[in-house]
């Protein structure tokens, strides 16, 4: 171990630059890999819509002065449901992958202590329509559905609600959710009696912790005096063209036109329409920040090889020697390996910090989520193989030195 | 200088000689220039005054002005301070006259018929209770702002901005002409420039990114008689559920934002007192029912308060910047084995009687050189790295502009990046004794 270390100490400079690029390598990838992720959650987690291609979305208008009241929407919905080629409409106050209304509340389960933040969809006949599937329980009644919710959304009583699974065995851990009851951490409002677990629904605001991405619930009823209302529509068959989309804003022109705010006409999307426009922030940065991470460790890779390169040949001759004296090959590549572990190992070991340390900082600032602990390992192996990888080139080219160069000047 | 342009041909035959090395140390620092300028590039767009030289006057009046308690029981919301205010409490702030001017706004996007009842336009409009154009410093192309007489009297008159007029009525002269405003004909008293702040800050608990131009103003009491409200009618009563587009409701309300100028720090305190002093007794005659807090923010403070630079853009200047401090570590690394690897040829020109301050000083030329070759090379990748950020789907895409202020910071980071790079090389290099160099040849 004494002659790995003895030249390391020796001449500092060398390794010391590789100390602090492997550091800084190190911070960033920690922290591009975790922005990364939850970047990366929503493309791959399942959003629980079942046959998309048949949905399509009605949205982007707002009433113009006092919102309409829920019969005159109702009545909306009884229009577009009587279109041609319409399976199901249903009318919400919020959506998912409509990002401009959220609706969320920290909940609790009738035993937990700690509260999940789950997202809230409040509309008729929801189940149906988004195509969810439901994996116990049952869906809501035509009672339950024809129930008109006030100001307060349907938070200030009591009813039934339909969960995820997610939500569902985050709020009973030990199971048998269905039956038990939800309320709510910071309202006072009524209790709610799961009737129905679906297996997803996304939520529709996406920048929290991928694991309540999937934490979503519904309210039966309808919203009264909504000012922006939403109405999902399933097709009989899957859309073609805009041939669908004419029929649909064709009713709400002529069942809403003049009290419609100008400036933001009813749009008429597929799902799938949606559902990209909603995704192509996080696709993007996900391309971004992977091309990041890519360049980083290239360019570490450039600069360990280049470095340990000149490393290597500048001690030409004391290899040579020891050769000599009878070291194999084997042994100097050996020797050269643990070398990079080892100085690699003390740059991974700053550079975790340092990516703890940047996390911690930028959480105060930025409103960033705390880096989970399981990134740090797997930067330090990354990191790790990434040294060893770039010092094999040199590290073969030294243990082919010929023991002959001891004896010639270098 | 002679000398100066000897170490430069000397950098240069280098150079020419190892194309390679060159070309790698060229580009790995070009990619870490490029990131850190098109992250700052952005960064630059969105931060700093909306409105230089006279946003740094403006101060934006906040108070807990809820006049309903809570029915939740639920105040996170009202943790960090709130700048909305009902009409009645806006236009006592602006009567009482404390300030050097003040006024009360709301953006509105109400919807304008043009004179033959053809076409219609929604725009980009600001609702305001006093001189709104003399405090933002709204330069006027013709006519004259409202009068206080016609602001009382409720009259109906508007201002627009030039490129509106173009619009409307071809010409950018249209004061005297009329244009319809949600069926009501108002009158056009005054043409502006066209204006907009360089980032959003009215409103900011909601706005983000780049500022819009407002192509309207109007007086709020003749908007709100003819049926033009607020973009979002901001918090009514209880719960957050009330909200309308496009109307509001006055008496449930609070809907205004009341933007003050305080030229002199002086004034601020006072200002302050003043503030405190109405809030207080709005609550002590039990119209507020908490405790007001109330308290003035300057521009940036308010803008940083309710980050209207979006997180990610910042987050990227330091993912940028931390990437080009790996870029600049790499390149010293490779920088110093190029240059110890001619230790013979710096032991030969030491004993010749160079000092070790032109052996430094040379091979500071030469990494300067190699800094300028890469910043020659960011610059093509600082325009693919714009061009990637304006195909985002991002409020911020169209901050990625490239200008002259950002070539020249381009040139002048390079050169610093390439200069510092080549420091501790050139530190390294000519501390080397030359005797015992010359033995080892």
């Amino acid at each position: 171990m004494g002659h790995i270390l003895k030249p390391l100490v020796r001449h500092p400079l060398m390794p010391s630059l590789v100390v602090l690029q492997v550091a800084l390598a190190c911070a960033i990838a920690c922290n591009a890999l975790f922005l990364l992720q939850q970047k990366l959650a929503p493309l791959v987690a399942s959003d629980g819509i079942g046959s998309a291609s048949h949905l399509m979305l009605l949205h982007g208008f707002a009433a113009r002065g006092t919102p309409w009241p829920a019969a005159r929407l109702r009545q909306v919905q009884s229009d577009l449901r009587s279109a041609p080629g319409v399976a199901g409409v249903s009318y919400a106050a919020s959506m998912p992958m409509i990002s401009s209304l959220n609706m969320n509340a920290d909940v609790l389960g009738s035993t937990g202590v700690r509260a999940t933040n789950a997202n809230v969809y409040v509309g008729d006949n929801l189940l149906d329509v988004l195509g969810l599937r439901l994996i116990a329980g049952r869906n809501f009644t035509p009672e339950e559905e024809a129930s008109t919710l006030h100001g307060d959304m349907g938070f200030g009583h009591a009813g039934s609600v339909i969960v995820t699974r997610t939500l569902a065995d985050s709020l009973y851990p030990k199971g048998h959710a269905l039956g038990r009851t939800i309320h709510y951490q910071h309202a006072a409002g009524g209790e709610r009696t799961i009737v129905g677990i679906v297996q997803h629904l996304m939520r529709n605001d996406l920048d929290q912790r991928s694991s309540e991405l999937d934490a979503s619930m519904l309210f039966p009823g309808v919203a009264d005096h909504w000012a922006r209302p939403l109405f999902a529509v399933r097709l009989a068959a899957p859309h073609h063209g805009s041939q669908a989309c004419t029929v649909l804003l064709g009713v709400l022109k002529r069942d809403l036109d003049t009290d419609m705010l100008p400036g933001l006409p009813p749009q008429c999307d597929a799902y799938s329409t949606v559902r990209d426009a909603m995704l192509a922030q996080p696709r993007a940065a996900v391309w971004l920040l992977s091309g990041v991470t890519m360049v980083v460790l290239v360019v570490t890779l450039t600069g360990i090889a280049g470095l340990t390169g000149y490393w290597v040949q500048q001690r030409t001759r004391s290899i040579g020697i020891r050769r000599a004296l009878g070291a194999r090959r084997r042994d100097v590549l050996r020797e050269l390996l643990i070398e990079n572990l080892l100085v690699v190992g003390i740059g991974v070991t700053v550079g975790l910090i340092a990516a703890y340390g940047t996390n911690l900082w930028l959480m105060r600032h930025y409103e960033l989520l705390r880096l989970p602990v399981m990134y740090l390992p797997i930067g330090a192996i990354l990191l790790l193989a990434l040294g060893q990888l770039a010092v094999l080139a040199p590290a073969r080219r030294a243990s082919n030195i010929p023991p002959i160069v001891a004896t010639r000047a270098v | 200088m002679s000398m100066f342009r000897y170490y430069l041909q000397l950098a240069l035959r280098r150079c020419r000689k190892s194309p390679t090395m060159v070309a790698l140390v060229a580009l790995t620092m070009a990619i870490g220039i490029s990131a850190c300028m098109t992250a700052l590039t952005i960064f630059n767009a969105l931060e700093g005054e909306p409105l230089p030289g006279i946003s740094n006057h403006l101060y934006v009046v906040t108070m807990d002005a809820r006049e309903v308690a809570d029915r939740n029981g639920d105040d996170s919301a009202y943790a960090s301070p709130d700048s909305l205010l009902k009409l009645r409490d806006a236009k006592a702030l602006v009567d009482a006259n404390r300030a050097g001017t003040q006024v009360a706004l709301a953006t509105s996007r109400p919807e304008l018929v043009t004179p033959d009842g053809k076409l219609s336009y929604v725009v980009n409009g600001l609702l305001a209770y006093g001189p709104v154009l003399r405090e933002l410093g709204v330069s006027l192309r013709f006519g004259r702002p409202w009068t206080p007489a016609e602001q009382s009297s409720r009259a109906p008159v508007a201002v627009i901005d030039s490129e509106l007029a173009m619009k409307l009525f071809g010409t950018a002269n249209a004061v005297g002409r009329s244009v319809e405003v949600n069926r009501h004909v108002f009158r056009v008293i005054g043409v502006t420039a066209p204006w907009k702040p360089r980032v959003e800050f009215i409103d900011a608990a909601r706005a983000e990114g780049p500022g819009q131009a407002v192509q309207m103003f109007l007086p709020i009491g003749t908007a709100l008689d003819v049926g033009v409200g607020p973009e979002i009618s901001g918090q009514c009563g209880d719960s957050a559920i009330n909200t309308t587009f496009g109307s509001v409701d006055v008496r449930a309300c609070r809907w205004l934002e009341v933007w003050v100028s305080l030229p002199a720090p002086a004034d601020v305190d006072a200002y302050s007192k003043f503030l405190a002093d109405y809030a207080g007794a709005q609550h002590e005659a039990g119209r507020f029912v908490y405790p007001p807090r109330a308290t003035l923010y300057g521009t940036r403070a308010w803008m940083a308060l309710n980050h209207v630079i979006p997180g990610d853009v910042s987050v990227n200047v330091i993912l940028a910047g931390a990437f080009l401090m790996l870029c600049m570590i790499n390149v010293a690394g490779l920088l110093t084995a190029r240059f110890l690897r001619r230790q013979a040829d710096v032991a030969i020109r030491r004993a010749l009687g160079a000092s070790w301050r032109q052996v430094f000083v040379q091979h500071l030329v030469e990494s300067g050189l190699l800094g300028l070759i890469g910043g020659a090379l960011a610059l093509p990748l600082t325009l693919v790295g714009m061009w990637i950020v304006r195909k985002q789907p991002v409020s911020y895409a169209s901050a990625a502009h490239f200008s002259s202020e950002v070539f020249i910071a381009l040139l002048v980071l390079s050169l610093a990046v390439g200069m510092i790079v080549g420091v501790l090389p050139a530190w390294r290099v000519c501390r080397l004794s030359p005797a015992i160099q010359i033995k080892q040849v």
